[in-house]
């Protein structure tokens, strides 16, 4: 279980997840849970000795709202036998809890390199999210290119999409149509499209969390873009957020 | 991120948003597929503001109301002719049990 600091979207303190991988990895599943508040979440997976933890995957955007939600998180990234991994975590919701686990994959894909870095654009530590999608208030028509990151500072060869709440904890029932691109504002060719979204009124939740990794080859100083359409208009309950990781 | 000139790119015909960056594609471009730019004078914030096609600024984004099922079981037309303080008694209830299930 990892805690939340007391003040809300403020990193916690490490929490050990394993003292050491018993095995060489070549990619890891993040699977996270939340039995506590409803809120939106910021969890760093980190590597290294107590006090001395390094970043391995930054900000992994997860939500929860009124009932428990699982996400997978996979990523292609080698972990070392022996390693020691934590995790932090921060919330809209001071003092919140997750459940953390971690699962490696030693065998690796055909044609799978190894990566060692994961780097995520669009998150917001101020609110514990990601960038806003407006999919504006004509229904089903793709609307305005939110800017995740103006220029990539390493080249991706894999992309993970995280999708987040908002702070939105009453939700309406809709679906979306999202897309992410590169390119300059006016000018954005899309890489991934089409990737579908519901909520509903019961949980509350824009869901699936999480799409992909994808295989993609995002030069470095690359502009990312995301932009959606939806089925209702409600001015607030048409926003979702969203973050992308890529990974080197 | 936070010192770049952030522009909006809206449809020059219509003011349909069609994208917000720090990165822009050429005027030539932009002119040639009947884009028009503007500059903002912040970072946009779309979980708080939202684009109006008609005035081409953002506008705050209107608060959202929820409904609260509890209240609409209360104050339901046909809800049994009781004293306030059993209808308090069984809105405390509802709220509990149904706790934010209650909010649509």
């Amino acid at each position: 279980m990892v805690t939340a600091s007391a003040t809300a979207n403020t990193k916690g303190s490490w929490a050990q997840l394993v003292a050491a991988t018993p095995i060489h990895a070549s990619a890891m599943v993040v699977m996270i849970a939340s039995p506590s508040a409803a809120g939106d979440y910021l969890i760093d997976i980190g590597i290294g000795a107590a006090q001395f933890e390094a970043i391995l995957m930054p900000n992994i955007l997860y939500c929860r709202r009124a009932a428990d939600v699982c996400a997978h998180f996979c990523l292609p990234i080698g972990v070392p036998a022996g390693a020691r991994l934590a995790a932090r975590i921060q919330s809209t919701s001071g003092g919140a809890t997750v459940a953390a686990a971690i699962m490696l994959l030693s065998h690796g894909f055909p044609g799978m390199a190894h990566f060692g870095f994961v780097q995520d654009y669009g998150t917001v530590l101020a609110d514990s999210g990601g960038v806003s999608v407006d999919p504006g208030a004509t229904l089903n028509t793709k609307n305005t290119w939110s800017q995740l990151v103006a220029a990539t500072v390493r080249p991706a060869r894999w992309l993970m999409i995280s999708i987040g709440n908002v702070g939105n904890n009453v939700r309406s029932n809709a679906n979306w149509l999202f897309d992410v691109a590169i390119g300059p504002a006016g000018q954005e060719h899309p890489i991934l499209a089409n990737m579908g979204l519901n909520a509903f009124t019961t949980p509350d939740l824009v869901q699936p969390l999480v799409y992909g990794p994808f295989p993609v080859a995002i030069p470095s100083g690359s502009r990312i873009a995301a932009h959606a359409q939806c089925d209702i208009s409600d001015a607030t309950d048409r926003l979702f957020d969203i973050a992308v990781y890529g990974v080197e | 991120m936070g010192m770049d000139q952030w522009y909006a790119i809206y449809r020059t015909a219509t003011g349909r948003l069609e994208s917000l960056g720090t990165v822009v594609a050429d005027d030539s471009y932009l002119e040639s597929n009947g884009l028009t730019k503007i500059p903002l004078a912040s970072a946009p914030d779309q979980q708080h503001q939202m684009w109006d096609e008609a005035s081409r600024v953002f506008v705050p984004r209107p608060p959202k109301i929820a409904r609260d099922l509890v209240e609409e079981f209360v104050n339901d037309g046909e809800f049994p002719n009781v004293n306030a303080a059993v209808k308090d008694k069984m809105r405390q209830i509802a709220q509990r049990v149904f706790a934010d299930f209650r909010f649509q």
